[in-house]
């Protein structure tokens, strides 16, 4: 029975603190977002059509490791037996990506675009000798920072 | 071309259904299915336990009662073996052929554990509240009952099937399917009131056979009922409930057999 009850409060505990992390978390993104919309992050490697000299050219990169709460494990461990999207799961990549590419335009401030963006995801936290902890995801994102002669 | 930026205010890469909702569909859907395959199976086991020959259950005892026997604590007592052997005398014959044999448990527990192949865990708590010999008689003989009506191979069973489903369904390192075995171990699984008013039966019939009367049979539910320590009966009430209807079946029968009620037999020396 005491299990049972660390099992139940870890889950409603981890539903409140990970909910609230959450929307913190998008309400930031969002904000920042809108405050980075001059930065163009692009996926072609050239800029279209510019004629313009380019000035510095340099690796931008930003990374972000969002950990999951014990509730979003837990619903994960349920679906893992029935099958079917992990709505959990997709809110916390969606986080990790967004995140990361705030802090790659973040630390490519004089920059007039981002040529050739690409994502990468992996899972870290996770031990060889057993699969049950599935720990965080981190997103790493990197791409060609330009600045234009003026 | 112009690069033209652009804020999206509908999101797409999120579902929109909710955790909460999700998350007891699911959880109600995997307990469905666990009692279903617990019961379907448990059945199934209840079928097939009437038929396992007792050597097969004696093999199986060697296995459980190894933890028993590697405990420097549990000890014999010559007297509590006499009884019990007086009372197996009553027994028919087919449930002589276990080897019988009881273990003392220093434990405040008011318990006593009935282990596949014949092993009998009598714990100190209970010991310390036997009154007479035949109050002993009749605890032995409600142990006796359990074998005769192989209870402890049907409980076993049912764990082991409901630790089976856990370990198939959320693996074995899984924290759920550990706290399940834990707790069914640990609590060394329940019997039915339906068993325990039957292993009644049986011991008072032996009581009867053995002592010509059936004196000492309510001895033990009287007192544990007046008792006023709550949490040591508490323990007693989790794996042998109602006691106070079991105790009034038992009288009940005792009446409609004419079962005698004589002096009772003190007991002759210490239990431990």
């Amino acid at each position: 029975m005491p299990q049972l009850i660390i099992i139940i409060t870890l889950i409603i505990l981890g539903y409140i603190t990970g909910s609230i992390a959450e929307k913190k978390h998008f309400t930031s993104i969002r904000k920042r977002e809108a405050a980075n919309i001059a930065t163009p992050a692009v996926s072609i490697s050239k800029a279209l059509e510019d004629e313009r000299n380019v000035e510095e050219a340099y690796l931008a990169h930003g990374c972000a490791v969002i950990s999951m709460d014990y509730f979003k494990r837990f619903l994960a461990g349920l679906r893992n037996i029935f099958g079917g999207e992990i709505g959990a799961y997709e809110s916390l990549v969606d986080r990790a990506r967004r995140e990361a590419t705030l802090r790659m335009k973040e630390s490519a401030k004089n920059a007039d675009i981002i040529l050739n963006i690409r994502i990468e995801t992996s899972t870290i936290g996770r031990s060889n000798d057993n699969n049950r902890s599935m720990g965080s995801i981190e997103a790493f994102v990197y791409g060609t920072a330009i600045t234009y002669k003026k | 071309m112009k690069y033209t930026p652009k804020i999206l205010n509908d999101y797409f890469n999120i579902s929109k259904r909710s955790p909460i909702a999700d998350f007891f569909i699911l959880v109600s859907i995997s307990l469905g299915i666990l009692l279903a395959v617990y019961f379907l199976l448990g059945f199934a086991v209840d079928l097939i336990v009437p038929h396992i020959p007792i050597q097969v259950e004696k093999t199986l005892g060697k296995i459980f009662t190894l933890q028993y026997n590697s405990n420097k604590k549990a000890s014999e007592n010559k007297y509590i073996s006499m009884v019990l052997s007086g009372m197996v005398k009553q027994l028919p014959s087919s449930h002589q052929k276990r080897d019988y044999r009881i273990r003392i448990v220093p434990d405040q527990e008011i318990n006593a554990l009935a282990l596949p192949g014949g092993n009998i865990i009598l714990f100190t708590g209970l010991l310390d509240r036997v009154r007479s010999e035949n109050e002993l008689a009749f605890v032995i003989g409600h142990e006796l009952g359990h074998f005769s009506n192989r209870d402890h191979l049907k409980r076993m069973g049912r764990s082991l099937v409901i630790i089976m489903v856990s370990f198939t369904l959320l693996g074995q390192d899984n924290s759920i399917s550990k706290f399940l075995v834990n707790t069914l171990i640990g609590a060394q699984m329940k019997y039915s009131q339906k068993q325990e008013l039957e292993a009644d039966l049986i011991a008072v019939e032996l009581l009867n056979k053995q002592y010509g009367h059936v004196a000492g049979a309510l001895d033990f539910f009287n007192r544990i009922k007046s008792e006023g320590n709550f949490s040591r009966i508490l323990s007693y009430f989790s794996t042998h409930p109602h006691t106070k209807d079991r105790a009034e079946v038992l009288k009940e029968v005792i009446e409609k057999r004419d079962y005698l009620t004589k002096k009772r037999r003190p007991l002759k020396r210490k239990l431990y």
